[in-house]
């Protein structure tokens, strides 16, 4: 597989649980690739944790730059 | 017509182009030849300390069947009695007193010594002070040259006791055979210097020979380690210039030295900091005549970027020469292989199979010719294909700017209010 | 007269190119882009890896490049001065369209000239294998299979009618633009693999044919054309009508003739020998050189470098021209050449215009000297009484594997060269010859 077509498998998964309402609860980046907990929607049961391992770089990046929009929706409400 | 006139730490040069300490700088003949060709200013060779110098003393690097991309000499300071020297610089200033000559000296590191030689050049007229801080061979063993320009407390102690004697601006040559250049800049600052010069040559073996074995370049068989300069060194010394020019504690003009070979490097040079440039190695090349086409070319340059004064140009690239954590992980860039000037060598596709993200693919277009096109999802935008790409306009890096900017440094700011 | 010791005259058949200097050839070779997948080596009908063997020339593994050149050619020497170049290596150089093409030829001289010149034997014979192979004729493509067949350890004997192997490079190519020499340090370079040349020996004369086809595993025919046809016009047998194939061959070996000192020659061809032969006159001192051909400048299968090279030394060209008659001087000798003029008609079936006669249109070409070069004659009862089947002399292969109609007897080079397939250079024989040659070990190893 190409490395951008991994990419996008990776986008979607993160859309999916974005778009559902989840909420990123933590990242956490080793050598391994990055690590985000998302928060299933109107759960605060720490069972409804699912974690979903990023390996591409244009994932890890995508993520963050989905955080720092929802950061700035967030405080300008 | 621009004004190519500089005023460097004081000393006004009628243009941003002085010779360096070094060979071509060895006597007054020399030097009075090149301010005939052009030379607004030249820094004398190396007063100081007596030495003998040895034979054979250079070697140049060829790289391609090109001569002298690189250049080595195991050349001490001069070995003229310093009488002979302080005559001819005394004469030449005469002669052209409307030419820079600096003074470069290397001394042991004694508060008397500086004194006794800074007295006896100011005597004869010189303009300024370079202080040799840099040669790595032959003087470093006996504690001169880069064997103090390699410890900070060193060259700031140094550069004060300079300063106590001299009346004319003081320029402390920096040698880049250090880890990071920006901690002797700032003890030169601290010792009190006006301005800094750099690079000086780099520790270096020119080869070894395939038939008999010895060193290049060698004296009867045996060699030893050189200094190394010419066009290879430039983004070495042009990294460091930057390193100089950015630190805001250092603050203090800087003289470009480093591979220079023409205006379009003196500009970049100063671009990214320097006030002025020195050169070396293209003279010891191609002769002093090399200088009308830096003044020439760096006068066409300026008047098209319409600017009236060449110090228009100082400094202004600095500010874009950042840390990597200050760099957009969200910009992109991606090649784009241009089909009517591809001439089908296919050094992009086996560079980028071979040795970076295998995005560049054959297919055979509409005439049934086999050509390639890059894989623009997969491109990473590294530069490799344009870089080896023999023709010119056959690959273009087309930028992908993003709607939002996110550096390393914002990235892991944010990742940190999520535990990351 | 012929005197093979007259060095004053000998100078002028030295080779014209000199080899490249040392400056030249760095510049040159570093100038090489080492292209992956490089059209060059496409284009070359050896396949020789031509930016490899340039590499190596920057790095000074001069050995390196010349076992590169000689591995895929072992003509390589002699085709760095005769191949057509600009319609192979050279024209496919993709600096073509960027400044100008490498000169691949001259840097594969300069290699092989290396390797001449330090008397490096590039390679080693296989170790044996137990078979043996006969191959009739040693011109390239007799060479090229002997010398493949040597490496993958046959026992390998090349029977040569001529008292030196190499066929036309060494005979039938002049001089000056391939020294024998060079010819003849190709030969040595197989001769040192244990290869049994057996100079002066004609199969069907000097030794049976049965024996050949008995005594050995496998045959291969590289007999390559004959002399040239004759005219089958009147007065063809007058003193001072000559074979351009025999006039190069004497000149080849050294015996440079002294009675075309200011003659009027001419020349009925247009193919590269009949240039070679027009070149050569001239240089034998001949007055004037003219050559006539039936087609026109269009149709020429000489190289256009052999062309433009003629036309430097001053050779005239007579196009639509057809010889009707040689007329005798009343001494038996040569006097004057009549001719026709001709006109392009339509296509023939070699897809070039067939010629016309022009009625009424004779005219009259002094002449001293008439030099036949309107190409070769094919060893048609030799190859019919090897019981090969064949099309007017030219015999008929698999495309593949180069097996004749006898599965025991391959054939290679200008003996298969004609009706359409392949191409009569040094180049296409020397690759035929490898390629029988891994046809007859891929034959051999279903075998076991």
């Amino acid at each position: 597989m190409h490395e951008h077509e991994l990419f996008l498998k990776e986008k979607e998964e993160i859309d999916m649980l974005l778009q559902n309402d989840c909420k990123i609860v933590s990242v956490k980046e080793n050598l391994s690739g990055a690590f985000v907990s998302f928060q299933l929607a109107d759960q605060t049961d720490e069972e409804r944790i699912t974690t979903l391992h990023l390996l591409t770089p244009d994932a890890r990046i995508y993520l963050t730059n989905q955080l720092s929009t929802k950061k700035m929706e967030e405080s300008r409400t | 017509m621009a004004n190519l006139q500089i005023d460097f730490a004081g000393i006004k040069s009628k243009n941003p182009f002085w010779l360096a300490s070094g060979p071509p700088t060895n006597t007054g003949y020399q030097v009075q030849r090149a301010f005939e060709a052009g030379w607004g200013g030249a820094v004398w060779k190396t007063l100081g300390d007596p030495v003998i110098n040895v034979t054979s003393r250079f070697s140049g690097l060829n790289y391609g069947g090109q001569r002298v991309a690189g250049f080595n000499n195991i050349e001490l300071i001069t070995d003229r009695p310093l009488e002979v020297n302080l005559r001819e610089i005394n004469e030449t200033k005469k002669k052209f007193p409307d030419h820079v000559i600096i003074a470069s000296l290397m001394v042991e590191p004694k508060q008397e010594k500086w004194h006794e030689i800074v007295k006896r050049v100011e005597d004869v007229g010189v303009d300024g002070l370079e202080l040799n801080f840099g040669c790595p061979h032959g003087m470093a063993e006996r504690g001169m040259g880069s064997a103090s320009g390699q410890v900070p407390e060193l060259v700031e102690k140094q550069t004060y006791w300079v300063k106590e004697a001299a009346e004319t601006p003081v320029i402390v040559k920096l040698t880049p055979n250090i880890t990071d250049i920006t901690a002797t800049a700032y003890a030169a600052s601290q010792g009190g210097a006006d301005a800094i010069s750099l690079i000086n040559t780099i520790n270096s073996l020119m080869g070894v020979d395939l038939d008999t074995w010895h060193t290049i370049p060698n004296v009867a068989g045996k060699g030893t380690h050189g200094g190394y300069c010419g066009p290879a060194v430039k983004p070495i010394a042009l990294s460091m210039v930057g390193e100089c020019a950015k630190q805001p504690d250092i603050n203090l003009p800087i003289s470009g030295i480093g591979g220079i070979e023409n205006w379009r490097d003196a500009a970049e040079f100063m671009l990214m900091g320097a006030t002025g440039v020195q050169v070396c190695t293209a003279a010891m090349h191609h002769g002093f005549r090399i200088v009308e086409d830096m003044i020439d070319g760096l006068t066409n340059y300026l008047d098209e970027k319409g600017l009236d004064s060449v110090m228009d140009l100082v400094g202004q690239s600095v500010s874009k020469y950042m840390s990597w954590g200050d760099l957009d992980l969200n910009h992109k860039v991606v090649a784009l292989i241009n089909q009517d000037y591809c001439i089908h060598c296919n050094k992009c596709h086996i560079a980028c199979e071979d040795t970076a993200h295998q995005c560049i693919e054959f297919f055979t277009d509409a005439n049934g010719r086999r050509s390639l096109k890059v894989r623009e999802e997969d491109c990473v935008g590294c530069n490799l294909c344009s870089i080896v790409c023999p023709a010119e306009g056959a690959i273009d890096m087309i930028d992908k700017p993003s709607d939002i900017s996110m550096t390393w440094n914002e990235r892991q700011r944010l990742l940190h209010t999520f535990g990351g | 007269m012929d005197s093979p010791t007259a060095n004053h005259q000998w100078k002028i058949f030295d080779e014209l190119k000199p080899d490249l200097k040392p400056k030249e050839v760095m510049e040159e070779a570093n100038r090489c882009l080492f292209c992956f997948d490089a059209p060059c080596a496409k284009a070359c009908p050896t396949g020789i890896d031509i930016p490899l063997f340039i590499k190596k020339i920057t790095t000074g593994n001069m050995k390196g490049s010349a076992r590169v050149i000689m591995d895929a050619n072992p003509m390589g020497a002699t085709c760095a001065r005769v191949c057509p170049t600009e319609e192979l290596c050279e024209g496919a150089c993709v600096l073509n369209d960027a400044s100008l093409p490498i000169m691949i030829g001259d840097l594969q001289r300069h290699a092989t000239n290396w390797a001449m010149k330090n008397q490096q034997q590039l390679f080693e014979a296989g170790e044996a294998n137990g078979k043996t192979v006969a191959i009739i004729g040693g011109g390239p493509a007799g060479l090229s299979s002997a010398r493949e067949l040597a490496r993958l350890g046959y026992k390998v004997t090349v029977y040569e009618k001529n008292e030196k192997a190499g066929g036309l490079d060494t005979y039938g190519i002049v001089p000056f633009r391939l020294p024998q020499e060079i010819s003849l340090w190709e030969v040595s370079q197989i001769e040192k693999l244990g290869v049994t040349i057996q100079t002066n020996t004609e199969v069907g004369k000097d030794i049976p044919i049965a024996t050949v086809l008995n005594d050995f595993d496998a045959v291969i025919l590289a007999i390559g054309m004959a002399n040239v046809p004759p005219l089958s016009i009147p007065g063809e047998d007058l003193d001072g009508v000559y074979d351009a194939i025999q006039l190069i061959e004497n000149v080849k070996d050294g015996r440079v003739p002294n009675h075309f000192k200011g003659k009027k020659a001419v020349v009925i061809g247009a193919g590269n020998t009949a240039i070679d032969a027009a070149t050569c006159l001239k240089r034998l001192g001949a007055a004037s050189v003219k050559m006539i051909y039936r087609r026109s400048e269009a149709e020429m299968t000489a190289y256009p470098f052999e062309f433009s090279f003629a036309k430097q030394d001053g050779i005239e060209f007579n196009w639509l021209a057809q010889p009707k008659r040689i007329i005798d001087d009343g001494q038996n000798h040569v006097a004057k050449l009549e001719c026709v003029s001709m006109e392009l008609g339509a296509m023939d079936a070699s897809g070039r215009r067939r010629p016309i006669e022009i009625e009424n249109s004779d005219f009259m070409i002094k002449a001293d000297v008439v030099v036949k070069a309107i190409g070769q004659s094919r060893y048609t009862s030799f190859i019919e009484a090897l019981g090969l089947e064949h099309e007017q002399g030219i015999v008929k292969v698999d495309a593949e594997t180069y097996q004749t109609s006898n599965p025991k007897v391959y054939a290679a080079g200008d003996v298969i060269f004609g009706n359409g397939i392949g191409e009569a250079m040094v180049v296409a024989a020397a690759e035929q010859g490898k390629r029988a040659a891994y046809a007859i070990h891929d034959y051999m190893l279903s075998k076991i």
